[in-house]
C-alpha cells in the first residue's frame, strides 16, 4: 500500500518538473525568439558530414602556407586571404560544377576559412561550407 | 558504514549532482542556439525537436538539480535525472558508434570534439551516484531533515 503511494507521489513529483520545465522553456522560446539557423542551412558542416558527401568536396585550406606544408587535408588545396589572387585560378579549375567546397582553418573561431568561404560564394560554383571545428577536427580525426 | 558518514556522504553527493546539473542547464539555457548546434550534431532529432529539446533540456536540468539541492520533490527529480543520464548516454554511445567527431554538448558550448570515453564515463558515475540517492532516498537514509 505505501509503496504504490510512493510511486503516485513519485509520478506527481516527476509530472509537475516536466511541466514546469515546460512552462520555463514556452517563456525562454518566446522571449528569444526563432534561433538562428545553424549547421549546413549557415554554412557550416561537421567533418563526418563532409566525409560522407557524394561526390566528395573539394578541400580548400585556408591556413597559412607553413601549415599547410605541415600537414593538411589529402588533395585540399592552399587559398587563403593572403595568397587569393595567385591561388584562386587553381582552386577555380579544379572545382567541378555542382562539388561542395569544404574551407577549413587553424583558428578557433575559423575567421580565415569564413572569409574564405565568403568569396568563394560569390562564384556561385557549388555549396560552400566552413569545416567545424576547423584543422583541429580533422588532425584528430 | 556509521549512519551519520552516510548522510553527510549522501548530502556531499547531492550538492555535487545537484549542483552539476544546474550549472550545466543554466549555461545551455543562456546559449541555446551554441545547444541546438551541439544537438544537430548528433543527427538523431528532426530540426523541430531539436529546437524544442534545446530550450526544454535546460530548464528540466536546472529544476531537477535544484530539487535535489533544496529535497524538495527529491524523488520525482531524481528519477527524472536519472532518465535524462540514460537518454545522454544512450546518445553519446550511438554518436561514437558513427564514428561522428562531435562534442559531446553536455555543457552547451561546443567542447573538444570525440571525447567520448571521459564523457561515457562520467555520465556512467553521474547515474550511479543518482541510483545511490534514490536508492538511499527510498530507504528512508538521506539523514538530514528537509
Amino acid at each position: 500500500m505505501r509503496r504504490s503511494s510512493d510511486h503516485g507521489k513519485t509520478l506527481r513529483e516527476a509530472g509537475a518538473l516536466l511541466l514546469t520545465a515546460g512552462l520555463l522553456a514556452l517563456v525562454a522560446a518566446c522571449v528569444s525568439g526563432p534561433l538562428p539557423t545553424v549547421g549546413e542551412e549557415a554554412g557550416e558542416i561537421t567533418l563526418d558530414a563532409a566525409l560522407h558527401r557524394q561526390p566528395p568536396p573539394l578541400w580548400i585550406d585556408a591556413r597559412p602556407a607553413p601549415e599547410y606544408e605541415a600537414g593538411h587535408v589529402p588533395g585540399a588545396l592552399l587559398l587563403n586571404p593572403e595568397n587569393w589572387p595567385q591561388a584562386v585560378p587553381g582552386v577555380l579549375d579544379a572545382w567541378a560544377p555542382g562539388q561542395c567546397a569544404v574551407v577549413y582553418c587553424g583558428t578557433p573561431g575559423g575567421e580565415a576559412s569564413r572569409e574564405v568561404a565568403e568569396r568563394l560564394r560569390a562564384f556561385q560554383l557549388g555549396p560552400v561550407f566552413v569545416l567545424q571545428g576547423g584543422w583541429k577536427a580533422w588532425s584528430r580525426h | 558504514m556509521e549512519p551519520p558518514l552516510m548522510r553527510w556522504m549522501n548530502l556531499a553527493l547531492r550538492l555535487l549532482v545537484g549542483g552539476l546539473f544546474m550549472v550545466a542547464g543554466t549555461l545551455k539555457a543562456a546559449e541555446p542556439a551554441t545547444f541546438l548546434t551541439a544537438i544537430e550534431n548528433y543527427h538523431i532529432l528532426p530540426r523541430a525537436l531539436a529546437v524544442a529539446a534545446a530550450f526544454y533540456l535546460p530548464y528540466l536540468e536546472i529544476l531537477c538539480g535544484s530539487c535535489l539541492v533544496l529535497r524538495r520533490w527529491q524523488t520525482g527529480a531524481l528519477v527524472l535525472m536519472g532518465c535524462l543520464m540514460l537518454v545522454f548516454i544512450v546518445a553519446l554511445a550511438s554518436a561514437w558508434g558513427r564514428g561522428l567527431n562531435i562534442a559531446c554538448g553536455c555543457f552547451g558550448e561546443g567542447g573538444e570534439p570525440g571525447r567520448y570515453g571521459l564523457a561515457l564515463l562520467r555520465d556512467l558515475l553521474l547515474l550511479a551516484a543518482l541510483c545511490w540517492l534514490l536508492f538511499t532516498e527510498r530507504r528512508g537514509e538521506s539523514g538530514f531533515p528537509a
